[in-house]
């Protein structure tokens, strides 16, 4: 039986190819539709979402098709309170960034489309896969159109980059791949080969004398690397501000809002979900990295003069969060985390949209060659005030959500070292009212005289729907925390926190 | 009506919303829709505390926040909600009609509109708050609408600094409050109020495991941890001058009446989670800043300066009352410290209005042209000085006394501050009001009526806010506390009787001298300066924190900023890039073993396999 999730497969699918062969005839029908295809594929996110709250057993697994019998491959796919919230970001983000993209790519818009839709099978793919094999081939399709995307429609050193990030996260994918191939092979000695995820979970549980103790670390160790390289926790990070800063914004925004919580989603669902009793080993070792990146990366952007580049390493800074989330073993630290990939993308997304608006507008990215802004562009610089005020995570505004959960959470598990990381919310607010005062507030810049503000309507929706969302989940957040919580509860309690 | 207070804090917010969406459609960028809300809000907001005023108070919890435990939002009315809201919905209102006229035909009217909209409806959550997250998280939207109005004059490079600086400080004590929070709800297991304060005789002597303090030390410590960022409290008082950058109205509302009341106000509810090592730190902070302002606002020449100093010496006399357990007090100092500022700064804008100098020392003899700005300051200055009759001696007068019960220092420093009050106090009014009139005075001329007019009204409420002294207040207010926090206070009424002539007799000494230099010229401060050289010196500037501090951010914070970014790109990166030069050098390398002659790869092989002979042989397997 074929669901509603392998049609959050197809029609990006079906619709990438068709949008290839329409942009022969006119590059406008085939921006239409791109857009058309990626608001029926939320649309359709929306249906499933709505059918989940009714009755999520139903979805998970939602449909599961024997693929290789010999080898245990099934083609499983299904969501759960986790997963559920990644799809809609993707189906969302995806819309948002085909709609920015309108104004913002003017060459080769025909091969454009046609891979940002096969990005978005791929990243849905990686959110709804049950099955380590099919979780591994769409992890590797996201590579390719994003090496794509950056390599062709990016910045002067677009290559440099996209082979860095190809590089980068491909070794991270290989180490996860030799993880999953171990399990597979241990697996086989409980008396059948198998690759499905909710299969393993229970081997794992009833055989310890198989998948040993000494086995699930090196196995962890293998996929930890794998979500490191995409969250990025710091040392592995530095594909990232190369990665922005030639990508063109439409790009960042699934860049950042999408991609890089794969790396975490992969944590919660094969790392605490799979091999819980690892994480446990290992929180703290986690719970450092988590931290490191939350300080790294936020002392980092006080001295970046690129305004995109400051928002990619303050994305580092963010993802620490969701690290330091999972560590405290807790429902209320993995809500937190969840809340913040969910928080992050939208107001990343946003931020990234600015930070392509500013280029095009005011000519530059360099902060030194900005100042007063929002004389001559009121709307980018309001919406620049609010976008930081959100990432500094101002209450009221999705972003502090996240990360007072997070700390109440980590507080419980590892108080001292809760109390250090808590400096974050000065530093932050350092970086972005610094950059504030510098960009967006003072006597406009010379180079702004001639600049008159015309935003075009793709771009204004586009924001619209993430300053709505993001204030949304800032004042109710107990609609989505209502979505996560019996999924991270379950996994809480096999980290043995409540 | 209680149950209905709920819609106080609502309408603002609507305010803000309608003019946010709408104000640029509107007259006076939707200044009428803001007067209306705002209005109908402090309409509803005296009719509860009629009711709170008869003994009822009530708490409603609403929404669960986020479906958790002990996140219950909602409100709470009792007596010390009563009296903020009072404050913070009277004088917000009288402010907003002020701005009528004060802010007529300056271009962002309709921001200036929306946010003083959202700064009112924060202000009204913090107080109104049941929940201690909700109050932080009000809290933080009244530093949000600071940052905003502070910089409301944003093509000032000075004002966007200010702004910068006003949030950036109070984020240093917003960390402690938080942490604060976060360590209470390890402890509690709940952010409500009222079950926090059920619940903290249990923990009484809990060790937090922090440096020796108990849980209830440690937590009250954070969140008055806040509270010195929010009231600009010693070390955290450096924003509050700078703050001045914003239009006049912003000053008094924010920066005298309202706003840098939260930390106060967060001090007085969190008051049964402190304990006697707590409260000694509140009273130690309390009594540094209210002596080291009065010292500045004594040798400051800048008109809105001064003021702002005397206001943080007085927010620091509230801390101590607090402190040394004259609870009341300094609530009703409060109290009356709202409205005489209030005053003192709508005045301070009439003066500019009509001067535009900033310079106490430049403007001179200003009663003559101005007479009813220089009535109602006088008004003001006379209760902010600490003499009889109003509430400003009424309030100064109960915290020395609870100071004394504090012991000697305390007493002794808050004789001295009382000293200072009186005299910088009349050397601004003397200095701008009084003597020969200057050039400047000359081509002054009265504010008009619109100006005027709200001066009148809160001249008449300064005289009568002096009132409740004499009217149960202390019991009132003290209503809400339970009964095991009572045993922390002193009760007014309560100190040796030579208390009372003492500093009166020390201001007066202040009067007369203030009197003779600044309004009799008869001797100059020059004899003082002279004396005092460096003293002097190191007031005028600011005792150096402001460098202090600047160094700090930029050597310390920036540098290390710097370097780890250098580090970033050299080191971390540097490995990258690294190990990716290393491996297309040795894969260059090893591409030259790739001949293509069968013969080389032949012998190759051929090597091995003996190789690998040799090594089965060598290991046995042969």
């Amino acid at each position: 039986m074929i669901t509603i999730l392998t049609y959050l497969l197809i029609l990006p699918l079906l619709g990438s190819i068709l949008a290839y062969i329409v942009g022969r005839k006119s590059i406008r029908y085939e921006k239409i539709l791109a857009i058309l295809v990626s608001t029926l594929t939320f649309l359709l996110s929306v249906s499933l979402y709505l059918d989940f709250r009714l009755n999520p057993k139903k979805w998970f697994p939602g449909e599961s098709h024997v693929w290789v019998e010999q080898l245990g491959i099934s083609y499983t796919l299904g969501v759960d309170g986790i997963s559920m919230p990644m799809v809609m970001l993707t189906t969302l983000l995806m819309t948002v960034a085909i709609v920015a993209s309108w104004d913002y790519i003017k060459f080769r818009e025909r091969e454009y489309y046609a891979v940002m839709l096969i990005l978005q099978v791929g990243l849905t793919g990686v959110f709804i896969s049950l099955d380590l094999f099919i979780f591994f081939i769409f992890w590797e399709i996201v590579l390719v159109p994003m090496f794509f995307l950056i390599g062709i429609w990016g910045g002067p050193r677009r290559q440099y980059s996209a082979m860095k990030f190809f590089v980068f996260t491909h070794i991270g994918g290989l180490a996860m791949l030799l993880g999953f191939i171990a399990l597979f092979l241990r697996s086989g000695e409980t008396g059948h080969y198998t690759f499905s995820m909710i299969a393993l979970k229970q081997l794992i549980q009833i055989h310890p004398e198989i998948f040993t103790l000494g086995f699930q670390k090196l196995v962890f160790i293998a996929i930890f690397l794998g979500f490191a390289f995409k969250m990025p926790l710091v040392p592995f990070h530095t594909w990232l501000p190369d990665a922005h800063v030639e990508a063109p914004s439409p790009v960042s925004i699934i860049l950042a809002g999408v991609l890089l919580k794969m790396g975490g989603y992969g944590l919660i669902r094969i790392g605490a979900g799979m091999l819980p009793e690892t994480v446990k080993i290992f929180a703290f070792g986690l719970a450092i990295f988590g931290i490191i990146s939350i300080l790294y990366g936020a002392f980092v952007c006080l001295a970046q003069t690129d305004v995109k580049k400051l928002i990619a390493l303050s994305s580092v800074s963010h993802m620490g969060f969701v690290a330091l989330g999972i560590a405290s073993l807790n429902s209320l630290g993995l809500n937190g985390a969840i809340y913040q990939m969910v928080s992050h993308g939208l107001i990343s997304g946003l931020l990234f949209l600015l930070s392509g608006l500013l280029l095009e507008k005011a000519g530059s990215r360099e902060i030194p060659s900005l100042s007063g802004i929002v004389k001559k562009l009121p709307i980018i610089g309001w919406v620049l005030v609010f976008a930081s005020l959100a990432s500094l995570g101002l209450p009221g505004l999705s972003g502090f959500v996240a990360e007072i959960i997070v700390f109440l959470g980590a507080y419980k598990t590892y108080n001292l070292l809760t109390i250090i990381t808590v400096t974050v919310i000065v530093i932050t607010a350092a970086y972005y009212t610094w950059m504030l005062q510098r960009i967006v507030f003072g006597q406009p810049h010379n180079r702004l005289k001639e600049v008159k503000e015309h935003i075009h309507w793709s771009e204004s929706i586009s924001m619209a729907v993430l300053i709505i969302l993001i204030i949304f989940l800032g004042i109710y957040p107990a609609w989505l925390l209502n979505l996560i919580g019996d999924s991270s509860g379950a996994i809480a309690n096999l980290l043995g926190g409540g | 009506m209680l149950e209905y207070a709920w819609i106080i804090p609502i309408l603002p917010l609507i305010s803000f919303i309608l003019i946010l969406l709408f104000g640029d459609k509107l007259k006076e960028g939707g200044g009428h829709v803001a007067v209306v809300f705002i209005g109908a809000s402090m309409i509803i907001s005296l009719l509860c505390i009629s009711d709170v005023l008869s003994g009822n108070s009530i708490e409603i919890r609403g929404i669960n926040w986020i479906n958790w435990e002990g996140f219950e939002f909602g409100i709470l009315v009792d007596s010390l909600a009563g009296l903020m809201m009072f404050v913070v919905s009277f004088v917000g209102f009288l402010i907003v009609v002020y701005s009528l006229g004060y802010m007529h035909g300056d271009d962002g009217v309709q921001r200036y509109y929306a946010e003083i909209s959202l700064f009112i409806a924060s202000m009204l959550g913090v107080v109104m708050a049941n929940n201690l997250l909700l109050l932080f998280i009000s809290w933080e939207l009244v530093g949000l609408c600071s940052y905003l109005l502070i910089g409301f004059w944003y093509r000032k490079p000075s004002a966007a600094s200010a702004a910068k600086k006003a949030f950036l400080v109070t984020r240093v004590g917003d960390f402690m409050f938080l942490l604060g929070i976060i360590v209470i709800y390890a402890y509690f297991g709940t952010f409500n109020l009222l079950e926090l304060f059920a619940a903290a005789p249990d923990l009484e002597g809990v060790a937090s495991g922090f440096l020796g303090l108990s849980v209830l030390t440690l937590s009250s410590l954070l969140l008055f941890g806040g509270a010195v960022g929010k009231s600009s409290q010693f070390p955290l008082h450096v924003w509050l001058p700078d703050a001045m950058e914003g239009p006049t109205t912003v000053s008094a509302l924010i920066h005298a009446a309202t706003m840098v009341k939260a930390g106060i106000y967060l001090t007085a509810r969190a008051f049964p989670l402190f304990t006697p090592v707590s409260l000694l730190v509140v009273a130690i902070v309390g009594i540094i800043t209210a002596l080291i302002a009065a010292a500045m606002a004594a040798v400051m020449t800048d008109i809105k300066r001064i003021i702002a100093y005397s206001t943080i010496s007085s927010l620091g006399l509230m801390t101590l009352a607090l402190g040394v357990g004259g609870y009341a007090a300094g609530l009703y100092y409060l109290m009356n410290h709202a409205f005489f500022k209030a005053l003192l700064f709508l005045a301070a804008g009439s003066v500019l209005h009509a001067t535009n100098v900033f310079d106490i020392r430049h403007i001179r003899g200003l009663r003559k042209k101005m007479p009813i700005t220089a009535a109602t300051a006088f008004i003001a200055a006379l209760s902010l000085s600490g003499l009889p009759p109003l509430g400003g001696f009424w309030g100064k007068d109960e915290i020395l006394i609870a100071s004394f019960s504090g012991g000697i220092i305390f007493f002794g420093m808050t004789l001295i501050v009382s000293f200072l009050t009186t005299f910088f106090t009349f050397r601004w009014f003397f200095s701008i009001f009084m003597g020969k009139p200057n050039e400047a005075a000359k081509h002054a001329h009265e504010s008009p009526k619109i100006m005027t007019f709200p001066l009148i009204i809160i001249a008449f409420g300064v005289v009568l806010v002096t009132l409740p002294i004499f009217m149960n207040f202390e019991h009132w207010i003290l209503s809400w506390l339970p009964i095991l926090t009572l045993n922390k206070l002193n009760h007014a009424g309560h100190g040796p009787d030579f208390v009372v002539p003492l500093a009166v007799s020390i201001q007066l000494i202040a009067l007369y001298l203030a009197y003779n230099i600044y309004c009799k010229e008869r001797f100059t401060s020059e004899i003082f300066i002279k004396r005092f050289r460096p003293i002097h010196t190191l007031i005028l500037n600011k005792f150096y924190l402001d460098n202090i501090y600047l160094v700090f951010a930029e050597r310390i914070v920036g540098g290390f900023s710097f370097a780890l970014n250098k580090f970033d790109l050299g080191v971390v990166d540097g490995i990258v890039n690294g190990i990716g030069i290393v491996s297309m050098r040795i894969s260059s390398r090893l591409r030259k073993i790739q001949t293509g002659l069968v013969q080389d790869y032949a012998s190759v092989m051929l090597m091995g396999i003996c190789a690998l002979l040799i090594l089965l042989k060598v290991g046995g397997g042969l």
